[in-house]
């Protein structure tokens, strides 16, 4: 039994209804509430006896979990690809300005200034730093033993030392900074004997000379160049005072101010004329002339300015003014005399010899913290972080690295669907029998084919980058599944089998403001976003990383459309990225699938780089075929969806495609010529899996078996 | 049919305790400025009275006469109040003006704290402890929850430790297998009554956040000690694991019904003014 007692006081607790809230408030934004969120006690009490009645709340909650996680892996998916295809981009040597970033940097985000990422603090930022770029801080160069450099102390561990340099109160810092080169830095563990222990020996400080600090560096300085000074300037009577001959200073008073009034009674006289009147006059007294030209500088301090004649003109006065400068700049004894002033001025404000530092900030944040926890979401900001994406600009055209010399090399048809007759492996094997000195081998991947042939796969996706990146993938053509971005969803669905009525649609997934995912999808919609997303993504990376290596690639996608509020991959800020000139990798070219024999209009574009398709298309082009006058939208009498017809390419498409390529393949200089064995049986398990023509059917463009992560 | 029996007593006895309370005026007084009666609470024979001054000062001389009415109930029915350490103990929670001085009044001294009552037939000596267990959750005298998560994290880490070679980290059983396990047999030793936690601090939620994904990574076998180690995030994304705070807010909407439907009164009124005094 417990007595638990209290006092009564004001709390600065928020509360756990506060807490209650921000959940609800998370709730709300995944799925609908069955009641009004609460504002005030009433709100609260309404939202008690809803909640009592509600009978679907424990699944409403679950289904709202779920929805967050599937939420944020496609966020996550999204941005791990986006980051890869900027990776690749940098390692292949283009540059790459995000316009936003260099116009406007948020005091918020830390930002790296090697890769895409960015994080909340400065401390995020310097760890990714150091574990991805190796940075490291500057106080480690300063380090090469336990002791520290500026006091002598010694801390037993080169971590501790660096703990320690950091601390600019201290004024080590502020001894060395400057004062010595960096050098490599040093990794001193912990001596044996002081291993396990959990009180380390007290710091003992060096006997040895302390290095000096900042300021005593500049007063040392300050007096090595005054001492220099005055012994340069000792012999040239630039510190000797004229008051101790006064009867010579007198007469060359006397001298110098007829002279002047003989200038200014001349209308004519330049400032030429006063140096030649002015240097005339000394010279002929028989003194040095460095001695003469400290009485000149004494005279001009004292008695010049009072010389002047009252009726001078006002131009006049100007020249005079400029004359005199000018030869005053000529004599050294000025110019070593102004330096001197310099550097007394500059002696006599040095500040104390130990630095003073600023004392640090208040914290931003007051007592008590906030210790509300926000349930963390960047699905929320996935349509912020497009928008910068769109700023994204290529400062350099890539560089083309050669094609490889390790043979055989790959044909991929990425997302080929089912083989069959008269598709594009069929047509290129055909091609390539006329050549058959190119150790060419055709791929085609698709689970359709065969389960294993997952883009997901561990073992197929290195297996496809290494030869891409090997410069053996030399030619790569990829159909992205479309279905999640067609622009069917957005409009009414017609079944016949119905009589011709309307009936329920698949709904958008996509806008073109937010491409990669919308707000308030069901679960399996997520998924479905989540598998499309993965495809497009890894097939652009992977078509990226053949361009960059002298493969040709064709991406076909329909085409964008008319409307601009519909979503397209062309409106995406990687696809604008890529072509948009002048440094473009890949450019465009859009056709229409009906010329080559679709059953619809179906109008396409590619995104195509390292080959040219128009002459083949040109060439294969089907010229006996009607325009489809029916768009293929709605369910036919069958109950299939007539999209399902021109799902896979028309043959003449197919071949217009394979020619394309082989064209390409037979004028490249480095598949013709010699090339090394390359044991790869990978390679081989997939050409003959994908070369076996009896199988497969159509299948769905989601397969959430087949989903898997990236 | 003997617990049933016990318990129609208990219930008794708790409703006599509070009748008997009741009559004290600083009961009253400080129940009435609290502006809620909040009754004993009693689960079977593990029973908390909470008890509210008006004053630190008079809160001393409150508990005493409470310690006699409760003892003086439970002798009127043969029993007799264990008061060994561990069993009956008070929690005194001072706050307000004057709270500092009855702080060192009853705590800073070399014994252990306690209140002695003398009653007619029995001297009873009550210890005062910082800490206190009901129905398996950690209260501290701060109120603060810092501690509750402490022995919650520890707990886990114990039993993780304890099935790791049998089951956790068996690889004779599948992964998601053993992460179905983990979830039942672990996580809800943290989770058990997290949907009451309020004001944990960022710090509390990143050890749990760091406890749980050190686990799942040896569950998973993909950590620092593999050289494509993947970020926390990147971790708990690829393998699609529920993050503690979703875990916590999931808990929290469901008893969130759970008090909608089963709760007192009094308990959704402390709510609000608890919610009223902070804002």
């Amino acid at each position: 039994m417990d007595m638990i007692s209290t006092s009564i006081c004001c709390s600065w607790r928020k509360g756990w209804l506060h807490e209650v809230r921000e959940d609800l408030t998370w709730l709300q934004t995944v799925e609908a509430l069955p009641f009004e969120l609460p504002q005030d006690d009433n709100g609260w009490m309404q939202m008690f006896s809803s909640l009592a009645d509600c009978s679907t709340w424990k699944r409403t909650v679950k289904r709202a979990c779920a929805k967050h996680l599937m939420q944020e892996r496609i966020a996550w998916e999204v941005q791990h690809y986006h980051d890869a295809i900027y990776r690749e981009l940098c390692e292949a040597g283009i540059d790459i300005v995000d316009l936003q970033a260099s116009t406007a940097i948020t005091a918020e985000r830390f930002r790296c200034r090697e890769c895409p990422k960015e994080f909340d603090t400065a401390q995020k930022l310097a760890l990714h730093a150091f574990r991805l770029h190796g940075h490291i801080s500057t106080e480690r160069f300063m380090i090469q033993s336990t002791v520290c450099a500026g006091c002598l102390k010694d801390f037993h561990t080169t971590w501790r030392v660096q703990q320690h340099l950091r601390y600019r109160p201290n004024g080590c810092w502020d001894r060395l900074d400057g004062a010595r080169p960096p050098a490599v830095p040093e990794v001193i563990q912990m001596p044996d004997h002081l291993k396990h222990i959990k009180r380390l020996p007290a710091i003992r400080r060096h006997y040895g000379p302390i290095r000096p600090t900042s300021v005593q560096r500049r007063r040392i300085d300050l007096r090595r160049r005054i001492s220099e000074l005055q012994q340069a300037g000792a012999n040239d009577y630039v510190w000797w005072h004229p008051s101790s001959e006064p009867a010579l200073v007198a007469r060359v008073y006397n001298e110098l101010e007829t002279r002047l009034r003989e200038w200014c009674l001349n209308e004519d006289a330049s400032d030429a004329d006063f140096q030649n009147l002015m240097f005339g006059g000394l010279f002929a007294f028989d003194e040095p002339d460095m001695k003469m030209a400290r009485v000149f500088i004494q005279w001009i301090e004292s008695r010049f300015h009072d010389c002047w004649p009252e009726s001078l003109d006002p131009d006049r006065r100007i020249q005079l003014e400029a004359a005199y400068m000018d030869m005053l700049v000529d004599l050294p004894t000025w110019t070593m005399r102004e330096e001197m002033k310099k550097l007394t001025q500059l002696w006599c404000h040095l500040p104390n010899d130990e630095p003073e530092f600023e004392k640090p900030r208040l914290p931003t944040t007051s007592r008590p913290y906030d210790r509300s926890h926000k349930i963390p979401s960047s699905f929320g900001i996935m349509q912020v972080k497009e928008t910068e994406r769109l700023q994204w600009r290529f400062l350099s055209r890539a560089p083309k690295k050669p094609i490889g010399q390790d043979a055989p090399y790959y044909v991929v048809h990425l997302y080929s669907g089912r083989r069959r007759e008269g598709d594009f492996h069929s047509w290129m094997s055909t091609l390539l029998q006329q050549r058959p000195d190119l150790p060419v081998r055709v791929l085609s991947i698709d689970t359709a084919i065969h389960s294993s042939m997952n883009i997901h796969s561990t073992k197929l996706w290195t297996f496809l980058m290494e030869i891409a990146k090997a410069g053996r993938l030399v030619a790569l053509l990829l159909g992205p599944p479309c279905e999640t971005w067609s622009a069917a969803r957005f409009e009414t669905l017609i079944d016949q089998a119905l009589g011709d009525r309307a009936r329920r649609a698949p709904r958008p997934l996509r806008m073109a403001d937010a491409p990669w995912c919308i707000q308030g999808l069901s679960l399996r919609e997520l998924l479905q976003l989540s598998v499309g997303n993965a495809l497009l993504l890894r097939g652009l990376w992977l078509g990226l990383v053949v361009a960059l290596n002298s493969g040709a690639v064709v991406l076909e996608h329909p085409a964008m459309p008319h409307e601009p509020c519909k979503p397209s991959i062309w409106r995406t800020a990687l696809v604008l990225l890529l072509v948009r000139r002048p440094n473009a990798v890949f450019y465009l070219k859009s056709i229409q699938q009906w010329r080559f024999g679709s059953p619809g209009v179906k109008p396409t574009t590619f995104l195509c780089a390292n080959l040219t398709l128009d002459e083949s298309l040109a060439q294969f082009a089907l010229g006996d075929v009607q325009k489809p006058s029916a768009p293929l939208i709605g369910l036919s009498s069958t109950g299939v969806f007539r999209t399902s017809a021109a799902k896979e390419y028309p043959s003449a498409l197919n071949r217009a495609l394979a020619n394309a390529m082989f064209q390409r393949m037979c004028r490249h200089p480095g598949l013709n010529g010699p090339v090394r064995a390359h044991d790869d049986s990978f390679g081989q398990e997939l050409a003959a899996m994908s070369a076996c023509l009896d199988g497969g059917d159509i299948l769905p463009d989601f397969q959430p078996e087949c989903a898997n992560l990236a | 049919m003997a617990d049933i029996a016990f318990n129609m007593l208990m219930a008794r006895i708790v409703n006599q305790i509070q009748d008997e309370l009741n009559e004290i005026p600083n009961y009253v007084e400080g129940n009435k400025a609290l502006g809620v009666d909040v009754p004993p609470i009693v689960w079977v024979d593990d029973a908390a009275i909470p008890i509210t001054a008006t004053s630190p000062a008079s809160f001393a001389p409150l508990m005493k006469q409470a310690l006699q009415v409760v003892h003086h109930i439970f002798t009127r029915h043969g029993m007799t109040i264990n008061f060994e350490k561990g069993k009956t103990e008070g929690i005194m929670m001072f706050r307000g003006p004057g709270a500092n001085l009855c702080r060192l009044q009853h705590f800073d001294k070399q014994q252990h704290p306690c209140l002695v009552v003398g009653t007619p037939t029995h001297i009873l000596t009550l210890r005062l402890s910082a800490t206190y267990k009901h129905l398996g959750v950690h209260q501290g005298m701060n109120a603060d929850i810092s501690l509750e998560i402490d022995v919650k994290i520890a707990t886990a880490k114990l039993a993780f430790e304890e099935i790791k070679k049998a089951v956790l980290l068996n690889r004779a059983i599948a992964v998601p297998g053993r992460v179905q396990l983990y979830g039942s047999l672990i996580l809800s030793r943290i989770l058990y009554g997290c949907a009451n936690w309020a004001d944990v601090s960022t710090a509390d939620l990143q050890k749990i956040e760091t406890m749980m994904v050190k686990h799942y990574r040896r569950i998973y076998d993909d950590g620092f000690w593999h050289a494509n180690c993947s970020t926390d995030c990147d971790f708990l994304h690829q393998h699609q694991l529920q993050p503690f705070r979703l875990l916590w807010a999931r808990h929290r909407l469901v008893y969130l019904q759970h008090l909608a439907r089963h709760g007192h009164d009094f308990h959704i009124h402390m709510l609000l003014m608890e919610k009223r005094m902070a804002a």
